[in-house]
């Protein structure tokens, strides 16, 4: 199952994956540059999730999309662990929002 | 629990916070300094002695322009020589376009359409914009939009406020005058047009024949420029022309009999002072009034017959009928305001752009470019040949049904303070 956006830029899907038996969530990311998905990879990476058995997730940059990969074992670590990430990528986007495109130094 | 495939509803939590970072992220690819809303058109004008270039977005915002113009050097030499300005256009039209993307921060991979002149105009400088515009089209694959340059200057006010069609458009210029009732993007009536001169042909050789670049204060003025600026120091009433086509009743302009009545005018004051030609005449103000004068009536007496003539074949709209006022010629506030007393008196709305929109810009061909995108008219793929042409009537012609109308005019004191 997967539910695109209504300007068809981020792509969610949910699947269980046949082999682990695990259930898998890709979130595609749009980022107006490459620049700007990186910094928002490099801030979102060390966060950890606090409840280390159950759930994992992949962070990675292509181009200027970020794509976030989640394997779990349950619907409901999956959904904590989602909405809490979605509140970091909203922390994350509004700050670089704030101080504005990146500049050269 | 184990969840299948297809049993995993979105709870709406993550469904609302998506829907909040999708417009964080929207807003954050479409705000900035210059907010741009979808597709970008790229503008090139070489018609004439002017190259222009201008990245507009579809709301008419203008993103980044530049503008070369040759008037200085067409003004030593005394008019323009056709191989100069194509040489001219040729050594400035990559820095022009370049100056244009530059500014406005925009990569031609990013244009949606690139729009440029091919009619009508000089055929030298035309050339030089076209064969310009098909390499870039065909080197970054856009589509390219032909565009007539003066169905252009037509539509320049719909780039900077809204006017539906359709509408009454007087264009005059150095090198047009017309009458036309725009109905679309691409359906114009003509009413009228320029039987030999344009008007802004006529005052600049008139300028030229009085020697005004030898006055310092027009010496950076272009021949029409000069007039008005001397003009408004002078008598109007202290030589009397006569308004051209005074017999005929229709909606066409001529100019060169006046332009000649002007000629002999300054050969007779020249005797009567003692000078030679070339030098500048005691009465220029006088003269250059007289001339304006006669040209803004004529043109303000045609434009009122156009007027009823729409009039009396429902070819305006009833509810706040427009006439727009554009070109070159349409910077000459005396001309202007003659304009203004017919629109007045016949109750439409005058419109006019302002001054550096209304000589030759590439703005106004990006604008053309967006209105033909937004309509998918005239949108031709990057490898089509296209030839340009020198000579393009505007629309339809009817200046025959308007001369059978035979419409008198009922007179209007145009008295301007």
């Amino acid at each position: 199952m997967s539910m695109f956006s209504p300007f068809n830029t981020t792509a969610m899907a949910t699947e269980t994956n046949q082999e682990t038996g695990k259930l898998e969530f890709f979130l595609d990311v749009p980022f107006p540059s490459s620049r700007e998905a990186t910094m928002a990879l490099r801030s979102l990476s060390p966060d950890r999730e606090p409840r280390r058995g159950g759930i994992s997730k992949q962070l990675s940059v292509s181009g200027s999309t970020l794509s976030v990969r989640w394997s779990a074992d349950e619907a409901r670590i999956l959904r904590v662990s989602v909405n809490s990430f979605l509140d970091h990528l909203s922390l994350v986007v509004e700050t670089m929002e704030l101080f504005g495109p990146p500049v050269d130094l | 629990f184990p969840a299948h495939r297809g049993n995993m509803a979105f709870p709406t939590m993550i469904q609302s916070k998506v829907r909040i970072l999708l417009r964080l992220l929207w807003c954050k690819q479409t705000a900035g300094s210059k907010a741009f809303r979808s597709r970008l058109v790229l503008g090139i004008e070489t018609s004439c002695d002017e190259t222009g270039a201008a990245v507009m977005d579809e709301s008419g915002a203008i993103l980044g322009e530049s503008l070369h113009s040759q008037k200085e050097v067409h003004l030593r030499t005394g008019g323009i020589i056709p191989t100069v300005a194509q040489a001219l256009h040729r050594g400035n039209i990559e820095r022009v376009v370049q100056e244009a993307l530059d500014r406005s921060a925009v990569a031609p991979a990013q244009l949606a359409a690139v729009a440029a002149t091919v009619k009508p105009g000089l055929a030298l400088s035309l050339a030089v914009g076209l064969s310009f515009s098909q390499r870039f089209v065909r080197h970054h694959n856009k589509p390219f939009i032909p565009v007539h340059h003066m169905e252009a200057h037509a539509l320049t006010v719909r780039m900077l406020q809204p006017l539906h069609f359709p509408f009454l458009v007087l264009l005059v210029s150095g090198g047009h005058a017309l009458l036309a009732v725009a109905r679309g993007v691409d359906d114009f009536l003509l009413l009228g047009r320029t039987l030999d001169e344009a008007p802004g042909d006529t005052l600049d050789k008139v300028a030229r024949r009085l020697s005004l670049r030898k006055l310092p204060r027009c010496a950076a003025l272009s021949g029409g420029q000069a007039i008005e600026l001397l003009a408004q120091d002078g008598d109007r009433k202290r030589f009397r022309f006569r308004t051209p086509m005074g017999q005929t009743p229709d909606c066409c302009f001529s100019f060169a009999g006046l332009r000649n009545q002007v000629t002999l005018l300054i050969q007779k004051q020249e005797a009567e002072e003692g000078v030679e030609e070339g030098t500048v005449l005691s009465c220029v103000s006088d003269i250059a009034a007289a001339t304006q004068h006669t040209v803004a009536s004529h043109l303000a007496k045609r434009t009122h017959r156009a007027v009823l003539f729409c009039r009396t074949n429902r070819l305006l709209p009833s509810q706040n009928p427009t006439l727009v006022l554009s070109g070159g010629v349409a910077s000459n506030q005396y001309i202007r305001k003659a304009l203004a007393v017919v629109a007045e008196a016949t109750g439409l709305q005058l419109l006019c752009p302002p001054s550096r929109f209304c000589t030759d810009n590439g703005a106004m061909v990006a604008w053309n470019g967006v209105e033909r995108l937004r309509e998918g008219i005239g949108i031709l793929a990057p490898e089509v040949e296209v030839s340009y042409e020198p000579r393009a009537p505007l629309g339809v012609d009817i200046t025959a049904e308007v001369r059978a109308a035979a419409i008198r005019l009922p007179s209007i004191r145009i008295k301007i303070p």
